[in-house]
């Protein structure tokens, strides 16, 4: 592992002390005034979902995690689906079956513990964990969990505000017989720290919007009714891509939050209209974040990797086909590619380069599985 | 290398009937399915309608014809609309099945079939909804200030695959009203099995 890697899911309110540190820690290190000793080796971790050969399609769930040359296996259970959620400090997952419902978990690596929090009976795609509490969807809330001193669950609700139809993000074309909420709270899309503030993104398909479970303030997207991927960068911003489901031809846009307003500070287009989109994620970059796109169908999955910041969006890196689904960061110049086509199979990009790496070794999970979640 | 997740539900719905002197736009959908109860997309459904047709090859009818219509966040919506159905009545029920969820793009593929017919009317790929809310039967718009008088028996259920065993449980389905376009409807399904008539009136000013 190298240094430096996989702190930018820190938040911020903490990142400064914790940067200190560990400065002061590789500072002692490289003079070498203090080697090894009392220094826990650093750790890496791959999950992996292995399908079992029934038409239901579940299977096992699992975690390696590498710390120096150890090796340690978890056994995550028994899921329909899985997906990360995040990858960075920590690995936080949604898992979802019929007999069990949905879970968040989280992963610390360092710890090799695994942290399982119960999330209702609907599929999620979004969740947080953030210093021990989760925040998940449920109905028309999100629940926020924490575990007291006595180790028991203790549940708040944050009931969600209904979203208005915002006809400026585009209205159902005519003879349209689909089904029309009017106001509805929606989908959670994202769940994402903010200046220690954890923050809601919902989306309806007629209008999105941004909620701080804090205080409950909210700000509706306008000219937007579809969202997906979310993250705090490393400018403090909030990333989201962004799209209009009733407009095929509306290009992708990712759009720049300021938390402390919850107002779209910037807009900047992708260029890619949302058509065959199947995954989208967004992560903490250097001055801003990164953004992933994945486009096509089974057989014909292409990635397209951006940075955007202050200065708006880099040009694209259109990655070569069945590199993978998710994108999780690395370091400072690189991301690592994985799961749908490339399914054991960990790729490393290096955005400034160019160069990529496929296949990496250590990284790689067992035949025949899908790799959904990596921390290095 | 795709992932076949097989049949994951049937849904039956009912014989529907529109009264014959019934000549405005009405959308009746019959099978509709979505994946958050408070939520637009993804769905799919499946009716008849009279009036305006829509997608890529809409067909606007003044007699009633059956339509499916699907859409998710990035997809849009798309309808097909039935032209291969003069008539409404010919159909006594529909199949909606989950035909694949593919793991590496976590779409799922649909189809639906009208009766016994081994050829869809329409497969389509939607955006992640491996596991759905289903309602049959719950959704009735038209235009304000018009009536529309519908009748037919409802005949809910639905089937789906026993995760140990792959026997076909079938259960009594809850038929529940979604009214959600035009304040002027009365509607009524009384959601009881005994009461056997589906309904929807409204009075013209």
């Amino acid at each position: 592992m190298r240094p430096l890697k996989n702190r930018r899911f820190i938040s911020l309110g903490v990142c400064a002390v914790l940067l200190a540190a560990l400065a002061a820690a590789v500072g002692l290190i490289a003079r070498g005034e203090r080697v090894a000793a009392g220094v826990a080796p650093s750790s890496s971790a791959v999950v992996w979902h292995m399908p079992n050969s029934d038409s239901l399609q579940d299977g096992n769930l699992t975690a390696r995690i590498t710390t120096g040359a150890a090796t340690t296996t978890l056994d995550l259970g028994h899921w329909q689906q899985a997906r990360a959620v995040s990858c960075g400090d920590g690995i936080t997952l949604t898992a979802w079956s019929t007999a069990q419902g949905a879970s968040v978990m989280h992963l610390d690596p360092g710890s090799a513990s695994l942290r399982t929090v119960p999330a209702g009976s609907d599929v999620l795609y979004s969740a947080l964990y953030d210093r021990g509490t989760s925040y998940y969807q449920e109905a028309e809330s999100v629940v926020e969990t924490a575990a007291g001193l006595s180790g028991q669950l203790s549940s708040t609700k944050h009931p969600l505000p209904a979203l208005a139809p915002d006809a400026t993000a585009g209205l159902p074309p005519s003879g349209y017989k689909g089904p029309l909420p009017g106001a509805s709270v929606g989908t959670v899309e994202a769940v994402v720290s903010a200046g220690g503030h954890p923050l809601a993104l919902t989306a309806t398909g007629q209008a999105a919007g941004v909620v701080d479970l804090t205080d409950m303030k909210a700000s509706e997207i306008s000219g937007y009714s579809g969202l997906y991927g979310a993250a705090t960068g490393s400018d403090g911003n909030l990333y989201v891509a962004a799209w209009r489901c009733f407009d095929p031809s509306f290009t992708i846009k990712v759009l720049t939050i300021d938390p402390s307003n919850l107002q779209v500070v910037a807009e900047a287009d992708t260029g890619v209209t949302p058509g065959t989109t199947v995954n989208v994620v967004v992560i903490p970059w250097p001055d801003g974040a990164a953004v992933m796109i994945a486009q096509g169908d089974s057989h014909n999955v292409q990635q397209y990797v951006w940075t955007v910041d202050a200065n708006g969006l880099e040009p694209a890196s259109k990655l070569p086909a069945g590199i993978g689904l998710y994108m999780a960061p690395d370091d400072n110049d690189s991301v690592l590619l994985f799961g749908g086509p490339a399914m054991n199979r960990v790729s490393r990009f290096n955005i400034a380069t160019g160069a990529l790496a496929t296949d990496i070794p250590e990284l790689r999970a067992p035949a025949g599985s899908y790799v959904i979640a990596v921390q290095e | 290398m795709d992932q076949v997740w097989g049949l994951k539900a049937q849904l039956y719905t009912y014989d529907l009937e529109v009264q014959p002197d019934i000549h405005h736009a009405f959308t009746a959908s019959h099978v509709y399915m979505w994946r958050n109860y408070d939520d637009a997309f993804p769905f799919c459904e499946s009716g008849v309608y009279r009036g305006a047709g829509a997608g890529s090859h809409p067909i606007d009818t003044d007699h009633p014809r059956y339509y499916v219509a699907w859409g998710d966040y990035v997809n849009s919506y798309q309808e097909e609309d039935a032209s291969s159905v003069p008539e409404i009545g010919t159909y006594k029920y529909y199949r909606v099945k989950l035909d694949e969820y593919d793991s590496i793009t976590q779409m799922g593929t649909w189809s639906v079939y009208y009766n016994d017919m081994s050829t869809p009317v329409d497969t389509f790929s939607i955006w992640q909804m491996p596991a759905a809310h289903a309602v049959c039967g719950g959704e009735v718009s038209g235009s304000s200030g018009t009536v529309l008088k519908a009748h037919g028996i409802p005949d809910v259920h639905i089937r789906k695959q026993d995760g140990n065993t792959y026997d076909w449980n079938e259960t009594n389905f809850p038929s529940t009203w979604k009214h959600l376009q035009y304040q002027s409807w009365t509607l009524a399904w009384p959601n009881s099995p005994d009461y056997q008539t589906f309904t929807a009136s409204g009075t013209k000013p």
